[in-house]
């Protein structure tokens, strides 16, 4: 077992040549280097962070925002080892097969494959993760140990489950810094570097090849690193920052020759008390309220729409969550009483219940990072976040719970309360799923996309780019379980590259 | 006196038998009519008949003071008019399910409703 390298003892000037170099170490990164472990690629992974919160690194993510409030870009991620892993909530679930699909009612959506592509990575993915077995698909375990799920009447939305990423023995999430520390250490073709902040990605002259890294630390070492090929791995927000700074060969920044980096950014949209359910004879499975623990993992419900509804109605994803009980106002308990009379159902023991919701944005191309004015303390462009959401992505949240309530009615088991309307009414209850994704999104078509289906940055031969920052379009599922799964076929790729 | 006494006995059993079948009257007319009496009364109006589908009119005109005022434009004749239609031949319970099988629902203060439902509710808001 080796000791990971500290950056700060690096001599200014030094220049260290590699085989691959993973420019940061969150879930990306730190799967990407494990799954390369034991192979003849020598691999250096620069992390800018230590092995615990630093407040001077983590300064380095600020930023500023406009537009529809959201997160400040400093809080909504981590810089340490781990990454975001570090303060993450373990929700797990793959992405719908519709996510990866081109659809005619929506613009910009699509990836350069389908679901298949991803399948055989997911259950290695899952176990990076520990989110137990990859049971997602297979309501019926669920339900036989668990009890009934909520019955709906045939219609667009149906009960999903969710697994949660937990460490061993506990039901906290995987820290993956924490976790796979020593893993990395005992990997005998790999280094980590510890506190060393890659500043910029520089092109050879003739712009279709990274020649070399800037490495700085925030003691005021600076030094070079080499690599034959590297993977920019540092968040969905970062690596859009670190292709667009890195603008003195090409003076839009690497990859970025149609204007794509930075644009149709998106995160996951978690507007709370969306809706108020009301269960006409109150029963609920625990596991719609709170994950449970079953078959070395805890999983939870959801309710999403259906593929096919998705496309027959031009909604988008949504998982609606069930949560905290609530008490119903007059009116509320009027629509109850007059309803469930007319259906001819007893009432009396009915319980309703507040629900929220991680809902999908349609992509957009204005809703984008850019380089500010502002520097960092290593002298690197801050970003500003020009964050939207449009009002159809309300009324397509809306398309889905109307379908909701029509099947619990017509299954006599409820009701529901849309509780929210107007732009502002929704914006009240907005929280974000800091699930940064779509800055440098895939696409075969580089006036379409920032990398290709292979995840190489389209005209740079040798750089790669991993995590959620390619999806190009969305879903509703968070993202890590998915990237990882992603990052794991890239390694894929790159053994076959270095092979050739 | 003997005949006075022999009257007596023979006249009580008639008077309590009459006494009896009135008192039976009396609890059966009470029995049958109270249900009517704690019915709550409403004032009449044109769309009675229709009402009369709604088990639960009290609450059904809470909400339908609240489809009125989102809707002011809500046309009472015209909807009851409608609703005899759809109602003729069939039970509350079946349009309600061939609304919903339908997707015609309505949104009430954010409840979502079926709509023969709402449109009763208004109604009965109406009549009240
Ligand atoms: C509060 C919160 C809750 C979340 N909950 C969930 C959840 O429940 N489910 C889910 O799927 N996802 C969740 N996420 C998102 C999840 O954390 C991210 O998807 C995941 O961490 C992304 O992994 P990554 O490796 O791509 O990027 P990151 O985790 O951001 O890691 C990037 C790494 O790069 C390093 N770095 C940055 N800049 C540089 C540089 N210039 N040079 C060198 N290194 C650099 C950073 O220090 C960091 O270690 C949550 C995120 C947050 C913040």
């Amino acid at each position: 077992m080796k000791a990971f390298l500290d950056a700060r003892s690096i001599p200014a000037g030094t220049v260290l040549d590699t085989d691959l170099a993973i420019i940061g170490g969150g879930p990306a990164g730190i799967a990407l280097a494990l799954a390369l472990a034991n192979t003849p690629i020598r691999v250096l992974l620069l992390e800018s962070g230590g092995e615990a919160f630093e407040p001077q690194t983590q300064a380095l993510y600020a930023g500023s925002e406009t537009g529809t409030p959201y997160l400040k870009l400093e809080n909504s991620r981590l810089r340490y080892l781990g990454g975001s892993s570090n303060h993450w909530g373990g929700w797990c679930r793959p992405l719908d097969a519709i996510d990866f699909e081109q659809r005619s009612w929506l613009p910009h959506s699509g990836w350069p494959f389908s679901r298949t592509e991803l399948e055989p990575y997911f259950s290695r993915a899952q176990s990076m993760c520990e989110a137990g077995p990859f049971i997602y698909d297979d309501p019926a375990k669920w339900t036989q140990s668990f009890g009934a799920s909520i019955p709906l009447g045939e219609g667009g939305v149906y009960t999903t489950y969710m697994q949660f990423s937990k460490t061993r023995d506990s039901y906290l999430p995987t820290h993956f810094g924490e976790r796979y520390g020593g893993d990395l250490k005992r990997v005998p073709n790999l280094s980590v570097m510890l506190h060393a902040n890659v500043t910029g990605l520089r092109l050879a002259t003739n712009a279709r090849s990274l020649d070399h890294l800037d490495v700085a630390t925030l003691q005021g070492g600076r030094f070079t690193v080499r690599p034959k090929y590297t993977v920019l791995a540092v968040g969905g927000i970062e690596n859009a920052r670190l292709l667009l700074a890195s603008n003195d060969v090409v003076q839009a920044g690497v990859g970025n020759g149609h204007d794509l980096v930075g644009r149709f950014f998106a995160d996951h949209p978690i507007p709370g008390d969306t809706a108020t359910m009301v269960l006409f004879n109150g029963a609920i499975s625990n596991y719609y309220q709170q994950p449970q623990p079953a078959f070395g993992a805890y999983f939870r419900a959801a309710l999403t729409p259906h593929d096919a509804f998705k496309n027959r109605h031009a909604v988008l994803c949504s998982l609606a969550t069930i949560e905290g009980e609530v008490q119903l106002d007059g009116l509320g308990q009027s629509a109850v009483a007059a309803t469930a009379s007319t259906l001819g159902i007893d009432a009396a023991n009915m319980r309703a219940f507040t629900v929220g919701c991680g809902m999908e944005l349609a992509p957009d191309p204005e809703r984008r990072l850019t380089l500010s004015d502002e520097r960092d303390a290593l002298g690197m462009p801050r970003l500003n976040l020009d964050m939207r959401i449009s009002d159809s992505d309300f009324a397509r949240y809306r398309d889905t719970l109307k379908e909701l309530g029509r099947q619990l009615l017509a299954a006599r088991t409820g009701m529901i309360r849309i509780n929210h309307k107007s732009r502002e009414s929704w914006l009240s209850v907005m929280d974000w799923g800091n699930h940064h994704m779509g800055t440098t999104r895939m696409h075969n078509d580089p006036r379409q996309g920032v990398v290709d289906a292979n995840s190489q940055v389209h005209g740079v031969s040798n750089l790669y780019v991993a995590g959620s920052s390619v999806f190009p379009t969305y879903g509703a599922s968070n993202p890590t379980l998915n990237l990882i799964a992603l990052t794991l076929r890239l390694a894929d790729r790159l053994k076959m590259v270095f092979r050739s | 006196m003997t005949q006075s006494w022999k009257s007596a006995i023979s006249r009580r059993p008639v008077l309590s038998g009459l006494i009896a079948a009135l008192g039976l009257a009396i609890a059966g007319g009470i029995a049958f009519e109270v249900p009517k009496l704690s019915r709550r009364r409403y004032k009449p109006s044109p769309y009675d008949d229709l009402l009369a589908n709604l088990p639960d009119r009290e609450n059904a005109a809470r909400i339908g003071a609240a489809v009125i005022a989102e809707s002011p434009a809500f046309d009472a004749n015209q909807t009851a008019r409608a609703l005899v239609n759809s109602l003729a031949d069939n039970s509350l319970a079946g349009v309600v399910s061939a609304d919903l099988a339908q997707g015609r629902m309505d949104e009430v203060h954010g409840w979502l409703l079926p709509q023969t439902l709402t449109q009763l509710c208004a109604l009965a808001a109406k009549a009240s």
